[in-house]
């Protein structure tokens, strides 16, 4: 499986309502828009438990949870 | 069904606080003498998963084991404020709870049943007490220090969302904790005892299998455990303990404010009592 559709598997488990994989494009926007603040917590949770690496605080920005892209690229760099 | 009614009274929990009980007492008791306490979640957890949890404790009541859902000092209805508890506060209430569960219904034994930090409340009163005849753990918080700190995360989330660049860190709020005494979360004042008492915790809820039947339902939308709750799995059934585990594919209830209940973790629990209750 793709990362990306990994991390949209992850983001699509951890929020509730109507949001459909189709929607997850690389330009959809999350913080204002899916995520409030607990579904935040959740989602940097569920991507750590899935993927095997922890945040660092200093990660976890709102341009890095801006849109689905922008958190791929976060979780991309911490698999390097 | 059988019918059962409730009843709303206080009791005294830690410290002589008035602790706020619901009864839930059944019409036809199962036989052996054995009652329920159910032990709520922290904070938002324990508000958002109120509705879905006050079901469960009527199901439990249907099949004939009385009840007692109360609310921890410092939450819900029950005197105190967080600013005042620690975790050794919620575990007096607890015993407590158990012996207003005997007084209240003549119950001789007080099974557990424990929703995220609840449950491991309840894990870590089995290990002291050898006669908790069952635990019923949903999501249980199988490690306290890691569980508060990513409470604390949730600040961050806060600035997250408010598109705020406050640079708050978990690191800054322990430290900020250390020089002040208390931090702000979310809108809750975590006191550094407070705080303190969930590091001193840590992982001991999982250093002991428990010695009696344990359901273990872990509720996420994803299709397997959490690692973590997987390994505790894997950890019990090493150990030999009497294990029933299950992964319910469903929302978080206790973190969703749009989701009254969790049928599949109701029906699940309900179905296991009902087993072990015909053992006697």
């Amino acid at each position: 499986m793709k990362l990306l559709d990994e991390i949209i598997d992850v983001i699509l488990s951890t929020t509730g309502g109507d949001i459909k994989r189709d929607m997850l494009i690389e330009d959809f926007k999350l913080v204002g828009n899916i995520l409030d603040s607990m579904a935040v917590t959740n989602l940097i949770l569920a991507l750590e438990d899935r993927f095997g690496f922890m945040f660092s605080d200093d990660e976890l920005s709102a341009e890095a949870f801006e849109t689905v892209g922008t958190l791929a690229e976060l979780v991309r760099s911490k698999l390097q | 069904m059988g019918m059962a009614t409730e009843r709303i009274f206080f009791f005294s929990g830690s410290l002589g606080r008035r602790l706020l009980g619901v009864l839930y007492r059944p019409d036809s008791p199962v036989p052996g003498g054995t009652g329920i306490v159910y032990c709520h979640p922290f904070t938002e957890e324990h508000n958002m998963s109120h509705t879905a949890m006050v079901k469960v404790c009527r199901a439990l009541s249907g099949i004939g084991y009385p009840v007692l859902r109360f609310d921890m000092s410092g939450c819900g209805d029950s005197e105190g404020e967080l600013t005042e508890v620690e975790i050794p506060s919620w575990m007096e209430d607890l015993d407590a709870a158990v012996e207003a569960l005997r007084a209240e219904t003549g119950a001789r034994h007080a099974a557990l049943l424990g929703l995220r930090l609840g449950g491991g409340l309840a894990l870590l009163r089995a290990q002291e007490d050898p006669a908790v005849p069952f635990l019923v753990l949903w999501e249980p918080v199988l490690d306290f220090a890691l569980y508060i700190r990513q409470f604390m995360r949730r600040a961050i989330a806060s600035e997250i969302v408010g598109s705020a660049g406050g640079g708050t860190t978990v690191a800054g709020l322990e430290k900020d904790l250390a020089d002040r005494g208390e931090v702000n979360v979310i809108g809750y004042p975590i006191t550094r005892a407070l705080f303190d008492s969930f590091l001193a915790v840590s992982r001991r809820p999982v250093q002991q299998s428990p010695r009696c039947p344990v359901l273990v339902l872990s509720i996420s939308q994803g299709d397997r455990p959490s690692f973590a709750l997987g390994a505790y799995r894997d950890m019990l059934e090493g150990a030999g303990a009497e294990v029933s585990f299950d992964h319910i594919q469903a929302e978080p209830f206790w973190d969703r404010y749009w989701r009254w209940e969790c049928p599949e973790a109701a029906t699940r629990t309900v179905r296991w009592a009902a087993d072990i209750g015909r053992r006697g």
